[in-house]
């Protein structure tokens, strides 16, 4: 398992509402699952992967879970062009009559 | 020592916002379901005038009022003989984070800095987050979000880890949650935890914060345009942006400008639902919170909405995901405008709706949002695909949620759907009576009065509506017999 050292910025995960815990009404897939958490903050011990950790986050809060990550990086991304809209402009201009 | 479970942090909530918001929602309350809205609108007692200067000061509002020349132009293509209002579109991306969120995090972070307060609090998945979070670096106070992330297999929505990303960005501690509503209720433990002030979106000063909105449309359009816009047309999620647009154009005299919601059309998806979580393309600015906002507006994170949308709502419509993401490709090929997508919910309800005013009117949309990665519409989509999603080119009626996104195969085919509000305003009258424990002969004087002006209806409607929810509850009883 990887260690990671005190004092490193990492992801912690954890279950705040098991599911016989959980909100009345809520539709039954969600009312089956853990409410889970995640959070971000400094390492206080050194940790692996997987083991529980606590952390103290940029406000000071100290809080625990099972360590997830090292600084995990953001991976949401642009996509790609859309097909269906190439040329949409020419398009959309080839309506417009003469009298604008 | 306090407990700490669900239904004990619950159980102290009216305690908690007491003090985290410094406001007494019992002094509002009358006997029966009623309260003193306007009484607790004013608590804070800020005019309009110092609304605007607390915004001035940290550059929020003013947002420019652009006219979209290409786009009238292609919707009096397609419009009528003598039809096309003019589109102008309030460009409240220009905001210091990107949204007109920045307008209600404004007045709260002036607020709380102001009674000493060290940090704020909001349990928001949209670009509230962020606004907060700025607003608050302004006025030197800390920030926690909580949002509500990712699904039970830990997959986030796109959209929502854009907000984290900049939620961070601006050095806010944000806790994600899975799929549920009681993120509110980890909201509750932090609040009590740190003391700090709950920037709910739905508190007085979130409201007059959008106030501004409405005034500088009316400002804008007389000065600019020589009168007023025939209608403003407003993406409606949670109720705040119509409540606020349209108080706001009262405020500035503007009361014949005609206030109509729209929405992006997710019917069948639920919002407290995991497995839909990940289905949908648009997470605000839809009818999953558009239509139970409305028709019961306490429902929210405090004990008493500010935003009450049936108020102020003249008109409501809904437009398809597929629209909005066309009217969206088009805004940047045929204005420069890369903007949204959710914030152009407005926009694509307005290219339809112009098309039935008259050339010589033109209409208003409140807003625009920044876009980004994760909250493009090639984001979007690439993850709607992803999901199992179909992406076609067809006839924008046969969009269903979750199931497919279909782009109109020719711009006429878009529409703004007319949403009955009659049924909406039963249905709000039915929970306030449903959440009071109350019949029709428990209500007083003050009682009917307060409904009727919750659904900007007479009297008349209101005692016709609890005749009628009577007689179908006698019913209900017999054929339950």
């Amino acid at each position: 398992m990887e260690n990671i050292e005190k004092g490193r910025w990492v992801q912690i995960e954890w279950t705040l509402l098991k599911p016989e815990e959980r909100a009345e009404h809520l539709p039954p897939e969600t009312r089956k699952v853990p409410l889970r958490m995640r959070a971000k903050g400094l390492l206080e011990e050194k940790s692996s992967l997987g083991e529980t950790a606590s952390i103290v986050t940029v406000n000071g809060r100290r809080l625990t879970g099972t360590l997830v990550a090292e600084n995990p990086p953001y991976t949401h991304s642009f996509g790609a062009q859309i097909p269906e809209f190439i040329g949409l402009g020419t398009f959309l201009r080839s309506l417009w009559g003469e009298e604008e | 020592m306090k407990g700490m479970s669900y239904a004990e942090v619950m159980a102290r909530k009216n305690e908690i916002m007491k003090k985290s918001l410094l406001l007494d929602y019992d002094r509002f309350e009358g006997k029966g379901l009623s309260f003193d809205y306007e009484g607790m609108m004013n608590q804070y007692g800020y005019s309009l005038d110092e609304i605007r200067r607390i915004q001035r000061e940290v550059s929020v509002g003013d947002t420019p009022l652009i006219e979209l020349r290409n786009l009238t132009r292609t919707a009096r293509a397609l419009a009528p003989k003598g039809k096309g209002a003019r589109i102008l579109l309030k460009d409240e991306a220009a905001n210091p984070s990107g949204s007109f969120k920045d307008r209600r995090a404004s007045v709260s972070c002036f607020f709380a800095a102001s009674k000493g307060f060290q940090g704020v609090a909001a349990a928001t998945s949209g670009n509230y987050g962020a606004a907060l979070a700025s607003q608050a670096n302004i006025r030197n106070l800390k920030t926690i979000i909580v949002q509500e992330v990712f699904d039970s297999l830990g997959q986030g929505q796109p959209e929502i880890v854009e907000k984290t990303r900049k939620c961070e960005a601006y050095g806010a501690e944000v806790i994600q949650t899975s799929v549920g509503p009681e993120l509110f209720y980890y909201l509750l433990r932090v609040l009590e935890e740190t003391g700090w002030f709950n920037a709910s979106l739905y508190t007085p000063l979130s409201i007059a914060g959008i106030e501004t909105i409405g005034y500088e449309i009316a400002e804008q359009c007389r000065e600019r345009h020589g009168t007023l816009p025939a209608a403003v047309v407003v993406t409606h999620a949670g109720g705040g942006n119509i409540t606020g647009t349209a108080r706001g154009l009262r405020k500035a005299g503007a009361e014949e400008v005609k206030v109509i919601g729209a929405s992006v059309n997710l019917e069948g998806l639920h919002m407290a639902s995991d497995r839909d979580f990940n289905l949908k393309s648009f997470t605000t600015g839809h009818t999953g919170f558009g239509v139970p906002f409305a028709t019961w507006p306490d429902r929210s994170d405090v004990p008493r909405n500010a935003a009450r949308s049936l108020r102020y709502m003249e008109q409501y419509v809904t437009v398809n995901q597929g629209e909005v993401f066309y009217i969206t490709e088009a805004l940047a090929l045929l204005e420069g405008l890369e903007r949204g997508p959710a914030g152009n919910t407005a926009l694509t309800a307005a290219f339809a709706l112009a098309q039935e005013y008259d050339r010589d009117d033109f209409i208003v949309v409140q807003e625009t949002e920044y876009t980004g990665a994760g909250k493009h519409h090639y984001a979007q989509l690439a993850f709607a695909r992803e999901n199992g999603i179909s992406v076609e080119t067809g006839d924008p009626d046969s969009e269903i949620p979750g199931k497919n996104i279909v782009f109109p195969s020719h711009p006429r085919q878009i529409r703004a759907r007319e949403v009955d509000l009659d049924p909406l305003r039963i249905s709000l009258v039915r929970n306030a009576l449903k959440n009071r424990g109350l019949s029709r002969t428990d209500l007083s004087e003050d009682d009917l009065k307060f409904l009727a002006d919750d659904v900007a209806r007479d009297r008349s409607f209101i005692e016709k509506t609890l005749k009628e929810l009577d007689q179908a509850s006698e019913k209900a009883q017999k054929g339950g017999s």
